[in-house]
């Protein structure tokens, strides 16, 4: 048995094929909702963070703060296992969307923040000079710019979010890298490990690079 | 000319120095085990952290008439075949079946232990067999035989739903939590478990004729050796003992434990 034999075995590839494919539809499932609910749960945090009062300000930093601490992992076991002893049961997607998203939100949250603080002061001034409302400011003014700035570090952390959902193999979710080692176990045969890397690279591709293009076109507009 | 000598006496010293090391290495190769720790009464950790069970005893008394040390590196169940490939580890064990799909990939050596799939329940779940399983979720181990027993019958029992877990430990906290109903594994690992606890009951035998071995790399020279070691393991009773040790009762005299058999192949 030779390398080629083990590791890129095709007949053992076209076997586990489906196994994957099945396995890449949940993925992306969770995927795309854990993004999404990441990314409003972040804006709102984000404005939270930046213009609430007092008391919400705190927490929401303490939020961010305690989310982009904690393992991810742990979130995910505290959330599947622990949380039944509170009577609170959550099937295993909801589960992983419940994990990924809220990490996912303190993640976008302080990308969006960062945004924001680099618009320059002139612009909330003119806005406040024009007569603009807080909220038409924020959303006809100041987002429509931020964002902007921060579509390559979101894409960046869509990335992540993604890659992330390997782990909700442990709430026995079977993601695409669970129906990998299933099937690896079920040939003996590590081949579809190897089938799962590359369905990865190829879903994962294009938004990688859209990143560097879109940090390409950024770059050169603001000079 | 000085400084070439020096150059050339530590390189032959050098060479020397690894030749005896490669030649120590090779006499005292320690004989590296694969098992999935954790897997009672198998392998697991006793309260001081030492490894033990069932296939560590057979694991330290193969390895004792090799003339080897024996270095055991914990491994999940799933990673255990490719360690083998790839030849991270000498042999693997963790009540791995003999199926004929995985002969086509890895060599075992003779089986050692006959063993069936099992259903546990909770006690007050007042489930008695698979026949109450309809609609209701199972869960299994990922990739194990149970896996594979759970996906072929799925339509005939009517499972709700399988949910495949990493191991025991996860399994068995879903199960009495609720989030699973059932759990579908090896027999003697869930009778093992559940022995001292009155919450959790293997409720049905699920007979599969499944037999347990040592694997390895495809044609390992090292499968023989380890088979014809088992040969004599087993007429001299050693496995006997082992199977008293650690189930409590000595195995049948039919069985894989007592029997010589061949080594098996594809």
């Amino acid at each position: 048995m030779d390398i080629l034999d083990t590791f890129f075995n095709v007949p053992v590839l076209i076997r586990t094929f489906p196994m994957l494919m099945w396995g890449l539809w949940v993925t992306i499932k969770i995927g795309v909702v854990s993004i999404v609910l990441g990314l409003v749960l972040g804006l709102l945090l984000a404005l939270v963070r930046l213009y609430s009062p007092g008391v919400l300000q705190g927490l929401a930093r303490v939020y961010i703060n305690v989310m982009r601490s904690i393992p991810l992992l742990v979130l995910l076991i505290l959330i599947y296992y622990a949380l039944p002893f509170l009577g609170v049961r959550l099937s295993p997607f909801m589960s992983s969307v419940a994990a990924l998203s809220l990490v996912s939100a303190a993640y976008t949250a302080e990308i969006f923040r960062a945004g924001i603080e680099a618009i320059p002061k002139g612009q909330f001034e003119a806005s406040g000079a024009l007569g603009l409302s807080p909220r038409y400011m924020m959303v006809d003014v100041i987002l429509p710019q931020a964002i902007r700035i921060v579509i390559p570090p979101l894409t960046n952390n869509c990335i992540n979010v993604l890659k992330d959902t390997a782990l909700a193999s442990v709430v026995a979710m079977p993601d695409l890298l669970k129906q990998a080692t299933q099937a690896q176990a079920v040939a003996a045969n590590p081949s579809p490990l190897i089938g799962a890397a590359i369905i990865y690279v190829a879903l994962l591709w294009p938004m990688v690079s859209m990143v560097s293009r879109l940090e390409r076109r950024f770059g050169r507009a603001d000079r | 000319m000085l400084r070439r000598n020096f150059l050339k006496s530590s390189v032959i010293g050098a060479a020397l120095a690894m030749g005896v090391a490669a030649q120590a290495q090779a006499q005292a190769q320690a004989l590296t085990v694969g098992a999935n720790i954790g897997n009672v009464p198998w392998e697991f950790q006793d309260e001081s952290g030492a490894f033990v069970g069932f296939e560590i005893d057979l694991v330290n008394e193969i390895a004792t008439r090799l003339g080897r040390e024996v270095t055991i590196e914990n491994i999940p169940f799933n990673g255990l075949f490719s360690a083998v490939q790839s030849g991270r580890i000498d042999m693997a064990v963790s009540s791995i079946t003999i199926t004929s799909a995985r002969l086509e990939e890895v060599s075992f050596a003779q089986p050692y232990y006959d063993s069936d799939q099992s259903l546990t329940v909770t006690a007050a779940s007042g489930l008695t067999g698979l026949a109450d399983l309809s609609g209701k979720v199972i869960g299994v181990d990922t990739g194990s035989t149970g896996d594979m027993w759970a996906t072929e019958h799925e339509a005939e029992y009517g499972f709700g739903e399988i949910r495949r877990f990493e191991g025991l430990a996860p399994a068995m906290l879903d199960l009495v939590n609720g989030g699973i109903d059932g759990y579908i594994s090896d027999i003697p690992a869930l009778q093992y478990y559940s022995k001292d606890k009155p919450e959790i009951v293997v409720a049905e035998r699920i007979p599969t004729g499944e037999r347990y071995s040592i694997m390895f790399a495809k044609d390992a020279p090292l499968a023989a050796e380890v088979n014809a070691i088992l040969t004599d393991l087993k007429n001299e009773g050693f496995l006997a003992a082992t199977h008293e040790k650690w189930f409590g009762a000595a195995p049948e005299d039919t069985t894989s434990t007592v029997q010589v058999m061949d080594m098996p192949t594809p």
